[in-house]
């Protein structure tokens, strides 16, 4: 089972929630994952996680506050935890590593 | 989540919106000059060719150029696509307004009809273009956003004003078709000012105050319906001329007013007290709709000079020029920082390189832009009564754009200054 990092950024301003939520991943140890809980769908931290080899799954509760569930693709014990896990939701995008 | 299998592209180059924003405040100050130049003759007809000049320098070249910049940046963020073609169209949208807005003010104190064929001929490019380029996305079946429908609104409510605006420009353009064109120009301020201008600042607001100052979310059918009525105001107010003209005055001024007040109570509502400049150029763009509403009200007792003057200085530039500076003093630098943290993911030295917003454009430039914004305004509002004083409400508005350029000019310079930094530091492959 991969060890869970909570973080809640849902009363922070711009930018604020993106700058947490790097610092958190680059300190993120083997084996973790992020739980992040935010009021939005944070799309262009998306789309740089998905340039730089991390998987996402987001979801939504009917309180209209999304939780999205941030892993690195090439941690294996983390990614076969993830994918059984939250891989009903992962968002797949056509963007690849493109810079 | 309905972006599964999109192309993700939610960061657009920097230069696509920031050209837009960087131009805006040259056209403030080549306003503020014409202002100067022309000191209290401004004031005495609204028929005065500088007065034409300088209103189409501010909401051309700064309004219209900053929500082209801000539909750059905002749209894909907000449905996960770029705006079709904006990598090539940009710059030529960009340039064609630019010349527009430019050969229009030259049209307008020159007379010459070759300035108006060439306004014409440019706007009409530009603003096709983008108007063209923007319309698949407004009529694709995207999620069911609050924005996106009061894109749709603002869409329609630009292109009525731009319509009846280059319609009149063909007219000045070619005085043989015999246009009165002088008829359209009542309709073209009340659909640019109380339709155009309004729905900016309702637009912006209901992105940007929730996201920044962490408020509640607004009402989402609220705004909707606000949006729509004023709209259906707007076209009734165009069509109908009989007696009960008055109610739909009444009718639109009340519209305003709610929208005033239930946005100034969510402003109170938010979580994050801190004393952000930004949120008073809000304030001031809020309370500027409310004392437009009044001038409506008190119209028939000031000459009718004196109450186009004051209504079209509260809403051009107290509502939307004040939340606009405001604007700029936040986007183009969060847009520096998110560039500058994608351009270090993949280089951890360059980690420590890359400036919080803060740095980008300190929150003493901010403060030191409200005041000047202030100082100009409330002596461009007295000028109005008082002409004499015309030269220094002219000088201060000179400072306003002035620091504006300089605050976005410098912040530029940190940006490439930063990114060159970070590209020497030595890249990781797949690493954050």
């Amino acid at each position: 089972m991969a060890r869970e990092i909570i973080l809640d950024v849902s009363e922070l301003e711009p930018p604020q929630p993106f700058e947490e939520a790097l610092k958190q991943l680059r300190k993120l140890p083997a084996g973790a994952y992020l739980r992040m809980l935010h009021r939005k769908q944070p799309l262009p931290l998306i789309q740089l996680l998905h340039e730089n080899g991390y998987v996402v799954s987001m979801s939504n509760d009917p309180s209209g506050r999304w939780e999205i569930i941030i892993w690195n693709k090439s941690d294996p014990v983390s990614a076969a935890y993830c994918d059984t896990q939250f891989g009903s939701h992962i968002i797949q995008t056509d963007v690849s590593s493109s810079h | 989540m309905n972006i599964r299998g999109l192309s993700l592209e939610t960061i657009p180059p920097i230069f696509i919106p920031l050209r837009f924003f960087l131009s805006a405040p040259l056209f403030g100050i080549l306003a503020s000059v014409l202002m100067l130049y022309s000191g209290a003759d401004i004031w005495v007809t609204r028929w005065n060719v500088i007065n034409l000049a300088l209103t189409h320098l501010l909401t051309i070249g700064f309004i219209l150029m900053v929500m082209f910049g801000a539909l750059y940046q905002f749209i894909p963020v907000m449905t996960g696509q770029l705006i079709p073609g904006s990598k090539k169209l940009a710059p030529s949208i960009h340039i064609m307004i630019s010349l527009g807005v430019l050969t229009l003010t030259a049209g307008f104190l020159s007379h010459s009809r070759i300035f108006f064929i060439l306004a014409l001929f440019f706007l009409s490019i530009g603003l096709s273009l983008f108007a063209g380029s923007l319309l698949p996305l407004l009529i694709a079946r995207l999620q069911n956003q609050l924005i996106v429908f009061l894109l749709r609104i603002l869409y329609l409510v630009l292109m009525v004003t731009l319509g009846i605006g280059l319609y009149m420009l063909l007219a000045y353009s070619a005085p043989s078709l015999e246009i009165a064109f002088r008829n359209y120009t009542d309709f073209h301020a009340l659909w640019g000012l109380a339709g155009w201008i309004v729905l900016i600042i309702m637009a912006i607001s209901s992105q940007v105050i929730p996201m920044f100052y962490v408020t509640p979310e607004f009402s989402r059918n609220y705004l909707k319906m606000l949006s729509l009525a004023i709209l259906i105001t707007l076209i009734s107010l165009s069509l109908y001329q009989g007696e009960y003209i008055k109610t739909l005055d009444v009718l639109l001024s009340l519209e305003l007013f709610i929208f005033v007040v239930y946005t100034l109570r969510l402003i109170e509502q938010r979580k994050r007290k801190i004393a952000d400049v930004t949120i008073y150029f809000f304030r001031l763009s809020l309370v500027s709709l409310l004392f437009s509403i009044i001038i409506w009200w008190l119209g028939k007792y000031l000459s009718q000079q004196t109450f186009y003057f004051l209504i079209a200085s509260v809403l051009i530039y107290g509502l939307a020029v004040s939340a606009i500076t405001g604007m700029l003093h936040k986007i183009p630098a969060f847009l520096i920082f998110l560039h500058l943290q994608k351009l270090s993911l993949s280089r951890p030295d360059a980690l420590s390189l890359v400036p919080n917003m803060k740095q980008v454009i300190s929150s003493q430039n901010s403060w030191i832009q409200f005041m000047l914004f202030l100082l100009s305004y409330a002596f461009i509002l007295v000028s109005v009564f008082f002409p004499q004083l015309t030269v220094l409400s002219a000088f201060f508005m000179l400072l306003n754009f002035s620091w504006l350029a300089y605050c976005l000019f410098q912040a530029i310079r940190l940006y490439h200054k930063t990114r060159h930094e970070i590209l020497a530091c030595p890249r990781l492959k797949m690493s954050i």
